[in-house]
């Protein structure tokens, strides 16, 4: 995404214009990398919130030739990652005090609600790297750029998430179908 | 393409992307007006899992701060705080003086001074 630079120069000024115009470009990109972590708009809208609001912390450190969209990105997926985190913290709490049984999905429902619901149980150092690299379509070192992580830590997360989702989608598929999901090659 | 994911969820999943509304700048950037502080920008370079670990850290200092600084010592010449005062009680009054004192003389004066003031333990 080309911006310009004066836009930049004048968003690090402070110019309120040019912070709206700057956010009114890059929304579509925050917006469309946390919709792959939340499945409410609000949620969505709430890390993007917190996204832009870090971003203009650190403007200052941003040269007006830098990859700005880089910039947000690793910064909306970085807030999407310590939401998630703490999201599941504050579930476990509240599960430990949970009286009655925690209610199961119906077995073999649709599979995209099967599939969907493995994903979402995945521990978000699972999770975010996997939509990263399955549903954006980024490569390992595109992942591991955005996430801060080494190539090979991605791998190994890559490798646990899948483990894990195979397991759990083989224990809620019918008999018949176990066996379908089979583990793919890193590339 | 993904490798292993069933292709109908990857192609839902790719499609299920929210849009932001037309006001939605507007708002963003004034929440960045009321949120861009200097003690947020602080906090922001601190990593979330020290936080709590350096918010006790600083409340006990301060605490320590405030005790030491509006209690009075316990007995009235001491020109100390009462944590000071605490601390103290072990020490004998030459050793005090031996500390405190910045115009101490050398030699046989001052092994003189030491004994005048009462001896070290």
């Amino acid at each position: 995404m080309e911006l310009d630079r004066e836009l930049i120069v004048r968003a690090r000024r402070g110019e309120a214009a040019a912070q709206e115009e700057l956010v009114s470009r890059l929304a579509p990109l925050v917006f469309r990398l946390a919709s792959r972590f939340y499945r409410s708009r609000e949620d969505v809208e709430d890390a993007a919130q917190e996204a832009f609001s870090r971003f203009f912390l650190k403007i200052e450190q941003i040269r007006p030739d830098d990859n700005v969209s880089g910039w947000i990105s690793r910064v909306t997926v970085n807030v999407c990652y310590d939401r998630l985190r703490k999201l599941r913290r504050e579930r476990s709490a509240m599960e430990e005090f949970r009286a009655e049984p925690r209610a199961r999905p119906a077995p073999w429902s649709d599979a995209y609600d099967d599939v969907r619901a493995a994903v979402d149980n995945l521990d978000a150092r699972l999770r975010v790297p996997l939509l990263l690299k399955e549903i954006e379509g980024l490569s390992v070192k595109e992942v591991a750029a955005m996430m801060g992580l080494s190539q090979s830590n991605v791998k190994i997360r890559l490798y646990r998430a899948r483990k894990k989702l195979a397991v759990a989608l083989e224990s809620r598929q019918p008999p018949a179908l176990r066996g379908d999901v089979t583990e793919g090659t890193e590339s | 393409m993904s490798e292993w994911l069933p292709e109908d969820f990857v192609q839902r999943e790719r499609q299920r992307v929210f849009e932001p509304d037309a006001d939605f700048a507007r708002r963003a950037v004034a929440r960045i007006g009321q949120n861009g502080s200097v003690a947020e920008w602080v906090w922001d370079y601190v990593p979330s899992y020290a936080r709590p670990m350096m918010a006790a850290a600083a409340m006990l200092l301060l605490a320590l701060i405030s005790f030491q600084w509006m209690t009075p010592a316990p007995f009235p010449d001491a020109n100390v705080g009462i944590v000071d005062a605490y601390l103290q009680v072990d020490a004998a009054p030459a050793e005090e003086w031996l500390y405190r004192d910045d115009a101490l003389p050398e030699g046989e004066d001052l092994l003189i001074e030491i004994s005048m003031a009462g001896g070290l333990r």
